[in-house]
């Protein structure tokens, strides 16, 4: 629970936080980010698995949160998507989470009281063309936290989700590989909030849900996309063709 | 230190007791000038508390229920404060009813309170924020009834069900403005009813565990929520912390809306113990 000197720029003093998955711009911003706060970090990566095994297995104390990352999107229509492919991609989101919260969940419970928070994508949720072996991965760690809630909920841990739109933290190839000199107008049509999003949103919604501020809630996937999913990605695969709707530019507006 | 909302206008409504003064009074322990409303006048004494957290905060009287009440405190506080960066809609009242026997006056009345009085103060205070480039948040309380209905709430699941409608339909409107809204579904919080037979029992500190150990399978986590809480929660939306999260309807209830049927949870040997150190973190917040 919050409490009344609650600092927002120290916001886990002492705690041994786990930063887990993929290894990448975001991840480095994490690790600063985690440090700044307070927090004692503990690093596995994957790829390679043997370097994360070994990784798991040196950690010392047990931790108070787990962060995983998945890896960022890459685009690739049903009939191009090699079942190795989608292996490695279950193999790295899910099994790897797996290991990590396999590895973490003694010691919170020892200790009755922890966080896990996984950062993936709102392609979890949202249909996009190109995405189908990424969201089911996606989907698949969602639905692992929500069941990690309930399962351990009695032993005061907590487990939520970061659902990632765009963000220019791991994403900026792929996205001007797709949208090439109309990638800025692109969020224009699609976002709300109009701009990628950056490294500081994501770490912001990661820290409210490892921190006793988020105390209460358990079982909830955050949106961080700029409110993407609520007017729907449908303009996303067809940069240059029209929006099925454009919302009323400020300029027009009586 | 600077706080999360320093010299931010604030606006809560109901915010004199329970969960709106929790809410109230984070804010203000955070920076923020806070502006709250509510029925009865003994609020008055909950604003004066906030302005010694934080001078510049203060109570108007108003009954959300009437709507030219209601524009004419969105109007004092614009005299007050000249704009507003964050408004949390926070008042619900409930009228346990079926569906088929609704009151249909009755109903009226809840939609005023819960819904019509949000919109009044969005007319009023959204307006100003485009007009002068104010990056403002919206925090709209909404309940767990809205997405897990439970029988005889069906007149205010309506009002909360419109009130996530709402909160997406204005982030689409106003993203382009840098304006954020939000929800938060908020499942049991200790608050004034709980408050109430809490003190009926002052004296039997068995007897209130007994009473809120009733509640314990209401969710996956140890429950009812403290209305500091959802203040946590309120706080993160309204500020910087959530500057990429907008639409959102989010579930505060602990996990309760995930069980979709009885089932046995792992417990640790000393749960009862648990259970009560975390009762004892409500009883001290009421004073117990």
């Amino acid at each position: 629970m919050i409490q009344d000197d609650f600092n927002h720029d120290r916001m886990l003093p002492g705690r041994h936080i786990l930063l887990a998955g993929y290894r990448g711009l975001l991840s480095r911003a994490f690790a600063e980010a985690l440090k700044k706060h307070g927090a004692r970090v503990s690093e596995a990566y994957l790829p390679p698995a043997e370097d994360f095994d070994r990784a798991l297995e040196d950690m010392k104390d047990p931790a108070d949160g787990l962060i995983w990352l998945v890896p960022p999107v890459r685009y690739v229509l049903i009939p191009d998507a090699a079942p190795e492919d989608i292996r490695r991609l279950t193999d790295q989101c899910l099994l790897g989470l797996h290991a990590a919260v396999r590895r973490v969940l003694p010691g919170m419970r020892e200790k009755r009281g922890g966080t896990l928070v996984a950062v993936t994508s709102d392609y979890a949720l949202t249909a996009v063309p190109g995405t189908a072996p990424y969201a089911a991965a996606c989907a698949a760690v969602n639905a692992y936290i929500r069941a990690a809630a309930v399962e351990w909920s009695r032993y005061g841990i907590r487990a939520n989700t970061v659902m990632c739109g765009f963000s220019a933290a791991d994403n900026g190839e792929e996205y001007e590989r797709l949208h090439g000199e109309e990638a800025p107008d692109a969020f224009r049509r699609y976002q709300p909030l109009e701009r990628a999003g950056t490294a500081e949103d994501i770490i912001g919604a990661a820290l409210f849900l490892s921190s006793g501020m988020s105390d209460f809630m358990t079982g909830e996937s955050l949106p961080v996309d700029g409110g993407a999913m609520i007017v729907g990605h449908s303009q996303v695969w067809h940069p240059k063709g029209q929006p099925a709707f454009v919302f009323p530019r400020k300029e027009d507006r009586a | 230190m600077k706080g999360l909302l320093e010299n931010k206008n604030c606006v809560v409504t109901s915010g004199a007791h329970g969960m709106g003064y929790a809410i109230a009074r984070l804010f203000a322990l955070q920076g923020g000038r806070v502006a709250i409303c509510g029925r009865d006048p003994s609020g008055r004494e909950s604003g004066e508390e906030l302005n010694r957290i934080r001078p510049g905060c203060f109570f108007i009287p108003c009954d959300l229920g009437d709507m030219d009440r209601t524009a004419a405190f969105g109007d004092a506080v614009l005299e007050k404060m000249g704009h507003v960066d964050v408004l949390v809609n926070c008042v619900g009242v409930n009228k346990r009813e079926y569906v088929d026997q609704i009151d249909l006056d009755t109903y009226d009345a809840l939609q005023n309170v819960n819904l019509k009085s949000a919109i009044v103060l969005i007319k009023k205070f959204v307006p100003v924020m485009m007009r002068r480039g104010i990056r403002g948040s919206i925090v709209n309380i909404s309940s767990i009834h809205s997405v897990a209905p439970t029988p005889v709430t069906g007149a205010y699941a309506a009002t909360k069900g419109g009130m996530n409608a709402l909160t997406r339909v204005l982030a689409a409107e106003t993203g382009q403005y840098g304006i954020r809204v939000n929800a938060l579904c908020c499942g049991w919080v200790a608050t004034t009813y709980i408050q109430r037979d809490l003190k009926a029992l002052e004296g039997d500190r068995e007897g209130q565990y007994a009473y809120l150990d009733g509640m314990r399978d209401s969710a996956p986590c140890l429950s009812p929520a403290r209305a500091e809480d959802i203040a946590g929660h309120a706080l993160f939306l309204a500020s910087d912390m959530s500057a990429y999260i907008t639409g959102a309807v989010l579930m505060d209830d602990g996990g309760a809306s995930l069980q979709t049927h009885a089932c046995e949870f792992p417990e640790p040997e000393d749960a009862r113990d648990m259970r009560r150190r975390y009762f004892d973190t409500i009883l001290e917040g009421f004073g117990e």
